[in-house]
């Protein structure tokens, strides 16, 4: 009998590789190839060349922390694998798919074990390629024997393995939960961009808080975490196989922030993987439950226009009213599109969060500097962020709304500048929400905050402007593994750049020489807005053409 | 332009993609307040034709008036006196049936009363009233299809381009648009140019059908006339035996062997 999780795992990956087609077995063995010489060769050199340059200050950070390193490191590749794979499977439920194995007779382990090893080539890779980032530099510091670094890869990559395996079964329970459903896949893909955000907090805290952040990792509480189990067997391993001749003081230092011993570190690896891989297998037919179908699910009546919609309807009166308010509801009441606007909230906060507290704002002696630096940053953070949510997906649905929309008189036309308005109103909120909290968080004045709001404001119109230009021209839809999809997010936020930053050092200078912060906003913005209406119109043209 | 009591005329209609000839020299006249359904397998060119005569496609060659405007440069025109039913459905999930059916007023340039009481009036005459104000996420594919057929015809116009308009509904539903395109046909003198595969279907409502088998209009007539010349006994024999794909019933079991 054939082994069907073997061919569900083949089936995976030819799906994974598809987009290289025919030339699939010359690509892969590249990729692998080029991963080797990179884990076995190129990397090492780096970290040695890297190592050798800030000698001092690394092994004094390494010799220091080197244990609440590990954990922050681990902790990094833990969240990644576990994460990523969760979020890229929420993007697509696949429900159908299912149902045709199951009604071929293929047990639920089966499905598991298969969808697991499917996944295995592409994260295995990704471990391939961090691996050696972030095990070198301690192995070099530490002198490690080659035995204790095929140890120390070894606790890596089991701690890896079981962790994508946790994440495959908790991205099953999730997409059974949700199901094959319109509702499903918008709930989900709002999850996959929270999901995605998780993976920030440790990579931004490593990036500007590795100090700081191995203290913490060093503390007791950590211990519940399985990326410490192995972040500190691997500590063990450089110990042991060391190089350097630590003494037994060192070593009896290093065992009390580690507290547990390496016998139960390994033991609690083990039981992880093993006990994780009990609970996929025991709850196998639970997780592949299809659940709700288009007569079960959740069925959201909506009620009267709320006083802002009402108000809106009353203002725009007419057609164009009637336009802008339906597609405030169609963007407003997608989760995926709230998720993705929450996620650029995120990160436009976090940047300026980031720069100030990490001590980046004290470099300059000036107290323009930290005003200045967090309005430009939030403005290009949120417009780059922000242009992406309204533009790219949240443009049109599919290519036969499209014809729906081109089959009225002027339909495309109107319809862009709807989507624009209802964007752009949009788009107060999400800049309100971005300026408080970081005007609370900092303590800004009143001064800087009406001036970063307006230039906040202005920039995520202008990048709306863009954005929805950019797709008109080319529209996405939503397949967001698209060809068009990646040119536009990339032409978007290319352009948002470079809109943003052509006045920006003359801005700055006007700021800086004159005092005169909202002068310098404002020839900062200029081109943004400029440039917007100048793409929104073209695209605007471009959508209304008949097709060739 | 002057119609002539004829709302779409053809003339050498052609469609090129890339090497592909999707549809050549296509010749055809529907008359004002007439049912002209267009019969053919999947990829014969129908979606293209009406892609063509809605004003959302370019033509490569050839000449086409609807309703008297030229489709090559009043197609802003065409757009305003004709509804379009495209073939899948391209609704807003997050809106529900009223809003949507607002929506697509608003794009026709129609709001107010006079909207609402259509979406009203014609969402009870599909049998949506109960479930007008849930979001069209969870609606059926049908549901989906009859707000669809409501949205091409909320703004009454002149011509109706119907791309498989039952194809996804129960026989109720089915019967329920039938009915409602023979009495806007008779009553409004409404014309409807209607793509299918049911054969039935366009047996019982088009008073002419044309096959288009790989972009060419092979065949022209009343179903009876159709009927009548290949010797058949209803338009699907007939339809059949016009395209190719006459059932043998032993060929089909030969994959066992």
């Amino acid at each position: 009998m054939a082994r069907k999780w073997l061919v569900i795992a083949k089936t995976e990956f030819l799906v994974a590789t598809s987009r290289f087609h025919s030339m699939r077995k010359a690509v892969s063995l590249l990729i692998v190839a080029f991963a080797m010489v990179w884990a076995l060769f190129i990397a090492p050199a780096i970290m040695s060349a890297f190592v050798d340059l800030f000698a001092a200050e690394i092994q004094m950070i390494l010799a220091v922390a080197f244990p609440g390193l590990m954990r922050s490191v681990m902790l990094l590749l833990w969240v990644l694998v576990l994460i990523y794979p969760i979020s890229f499977a929420l993007q697509e439920i696949r429900i159908g798919q299912w149902e045709i194995m199951l009604s071929n007779n293929v047990s639920t382990r089966d499905m598991l074990f298969g969808t697991f090893l499917g996944k295995l080539p592409s994260y295995g890779l990704l471990v391939l390629f961090m691996a050696p980032v972030l095990i070198s530099p301690f192995a070099i510091v530490y002198q490690v024997s080659l035995v204790g670094q095929a140890l120390m890869y070894g606790v890596l990559y089991i701690t890896a393995l079981s962790t994508l395996w946790f994440s495959n079964v908790i991205s099953t329970a999730i997409q059974a939960k949700l199901g094959e459903s319109s509702r499903g896949n918008d709930i989900a893909k709002a999850l996959s961009m929270v999901v995605a955000a998780i993976v920030i907090i440790p990579m931004y805290g490593i990036m500007y808080f590795a100090g700081p952040l191995a203290e913490i990792m060093g503390l007791d509480v950590f211990l519940v975490l399985p990326s410490t189990w192995g972040a500190d067997l691997i500590t063990w391993t450089a110990i042991y196989f060391n190089g350097i001749g630590l003494s037994q003081s060192t070593i009896l230092a290093f065992e009390s922030i580690l507290l547990f011993g390496p016998a139960l570190d390994f033991l609690l690896v083990a039981a992880f993987s093993i006990v994780m891989l009990g609970i996929g297998f025991a709850a196998s037919d639970r997780l592949f439950t299809i659940q709700a179908g288009a007569r079960t699910e959740v069925v959201t009546t909506v009620g009267r226009d709320n006083l802002f919609l009402r108000g809106i309807r009353s203002i725009l009166s007419g057609s164009f009213g009637v336009l802008v308010v339906s597609l405030l509801k169609d963007f407003g009441r997608k989760a995926q599109n709230l998720s993705r606007l929450g996620y650029g909230i995120f990160l436009s906060i976090l940047l300026p969060l980031i720069m100030n507290f990490s001590g980046l704002g004290a470099t300059v002696d000036d107290p323009l500097f930290v005003p200045m630096m967090t309005t430009l940053m939030t403005g290009m953070m949120l417009s780059m962020l922000g242009g992406i949510a309204f533009g790219g997906i949240g443009f049109l649905d599919s290519k036969d709304q499209l014809w729906i929309l081109k089959g009225s008189p002027n339909g495309a036309s109107k319809f862009v500048r709807a989507r624009v308005a209802s964007h752009i109103l949009f788009a107060l909120p999400i800049a309100l929400i971005s300026t408080t909290s970081v005007t609370v968080i900092l303590g800004l004045d009143v001064v800087v905050f009406l001036a970063m709001l307006v230039y906040v404001y202005a920039a995520l119109c202008g990048a709306i402007l863009i954005a929805t230009g950019i797709t008109a021209n080319n529209p996405a839809y939503e397949d967001i593994k698209s060809s068009a999809f990646m040119i536009n997010t990339g032409l978007t936020i290319v352009i948002i750049m470079l809109s943003s930053m052509f006045t920006m050092i003359w801005g700055i200078l006007i700021m800086i020489s004159e005092r005169n912060i909202p002068l310098g906003l404002l020839v900062n913005i200029v081109p943004l807005l400029l440039v917007g209406s100048i793409v929104v119109f073209i695209g605007s043209k471009r959508l209304s053409m008949p097709d060739n | 332009m002057a119609s002539d009591g004829v709302d779409i005329r053809t003339q050498g209609l052609s469609k090129t993609f890339g090497t592909i000839e999707a549809l050549k020299n296509l010749n055809i006249e529907v008359k004002k307040g007439s049912t002209f359904g267009f019969l053919g397998p999947n990829g014969a060119g129908k979606t293209t034709t009406v892609r063509i005569l809605s004003g959302l496609l370019k033509p490569s060659a050839g000449q086409a008036s609807v309703c008297g405007y030229d489709v090559n440069k009043q197609r802003d025109e065409i757009k305003a006196i004709t509804g379009l039913l495209p073939e899948a459905p391209g609704l807003y999930s997050k809106l529900s049936a009223v809003e949507f059916l607002e929506f697509i007023g608003a794009l026709n340039d129609i709001s107010g009363e006079v909207l609402k009481n259509r979406i009203d009036s014609l969402l009870g005459i599909l049998g949506l009233e109960g479930r007008q104000n849930d979001l069209l996420e969870s609606y059926s594919s049908g549901m989906k299809q009859k707000v669809l057929v409501a949205s091409t015809i909320l703004h009454e116009p002149q011509l109706v381009f119907l791309d498989e308009p039952t194809s996804r509904l129960d026989p109720a539903a089915s019967a329920l648009v039938k009915e409602m395109i023979l009495a806007m046909a008779k009553e409004t003198e409404t014309t409807f140019f209607i793509c299918t595969h049911m054969t039935d279907f366009a047996e019982d409502v088009c008073e002419i059908i044309g096959i288009l088998n790989e972009g060419i209009l092979t065949t022209l007539g009343t179903p009876k006339d159709i009927i009548k010349n290949v010797e058949a006994s209803d338009l699907e024999e007939a339809y059949l035996k016009i395209v190719g794909g006459e059932v043998d019933r032993e060929s089909l079991l030969s994959w066992r062997q």
